[in-house]
């Protein structure tokens, strides 16, 4: 059974995580830990979005650099069971990878944008949580 | 009452390890996930703080686990640079990669550049313990320098 702190079994009308967090992820990679969940969670919150910032202005002579910061964003994105921020980052580093700057400017802002209001949803469901 | 991890740890007591990662979620992930052995775990987050680490001797590590993709010198060529240190300790540290690639090609990059093993990113306990189990000696076994 997955152990979520006592504050969080308040939430019952709704999933245990924010909203673009897999919770049967979470209890698959983490064993149900929340112990050990929530601070990386509380983490990502924290490093995501001074990471998004570097990636408002990219060109083709920054791709490989893109690459590789999505690279970083696709696994701490995983770490924290965020699967469509997961893939959306795992999509622009393979463009980017590929040198393919049409393709990184045509999803890089819908991503960033996807990214701001996932990681503010996250930095609230933190706060309401006590966490 | 001892947990699941606890229990199985009784042997990797002592034991203390590097995490080297330039992104903070996946330091605290790997090394929370470690200390459930009951091993300790540092984290620095670029190879030139993890060959530094190395080269002073103090801590004495059992294993470094090395994220492959970083900025500047990335876990390959810290691997290459550690090993060519002139002390046991820097030749023989059990290296195991953290990549967030789980290709075959990987397998044969990490084994023919100093690494002993590889782990694909999301870590989770079921890929962590067997190489915990298998890589890391406590050092009342041994280990380390």
């Amino acid at each position: 059974m997955m152990e979520i702190p006592g504050n969080l079994r308040q939430n019952t009308a709704e999933s245990p995580f924010p909203p673009g967090v897999d919770p049967q992820k979470v209890f698959e990679l983490y064993d149900g830990d929340c112990n050990i969940y929530l601070p990386v969670l509380r983490a990502y919150a924290d490093e995501i979005p001074e990471t998004l910032n570097r990636l408002r202005n990219v060109s083709a002579a920054v791709l490989p650099d893109y690459a590789r910061v999505m690279h970083g964003i696709k696994g701490t994105s995983a770490s924290v069971c965020a699967e469509e921020a997961r893939k959306m980052a795992a999509a622009l580093e393979a463009a980017a990878k590929s040198g393919d700057i049409t393709g990184v400017l045509a999803q890089n802002d819908s991503f960033l944008q996807y990214m701001d209001k996932f990681v503010t949803g996250i930095q609230n469901w933190l706060r309401r949580n006590g966490v | 009452m001892e947990t699941k991890n606890e229990g199985q740890s009784a042997g990797l007591r002592f034991a203390r390890v590097l995490v080297v990662d330039d992104m903070i979620p996946i330091q605290v992930m790997t090394a929370a996930m470690i200390r459930k052995y009951n091993i300790q775990a540092d984290c620095v987050s670029g190879g030139q703080e993890a060959l530094n680490r190395i080269k002073s001797g103090e801590p004495v590590y059992n294993a470094i686990f090395m994220d492959h993709l970083m900025p500047g010198m990335d876990g390959i060529e810290t691997v290459r640079q550690i090993r060519s240190l002139d002390t046991h300790y820097a030749k023989n540290i059990p290296v195991i990669a953290l990549t967030g690639d789980d290709s075959a090609e990987n397998e044969t990059l990490f084994l023919q550049n100093g690494f002993q093993a590889f782990m694909t990113k999301p870590l989770s306990f079921a890929k962590l313990e067997p190489v915990l189990r298998e890589w890391i000696r406590g050092n009342d076994q041994g280990g380390g320098a």
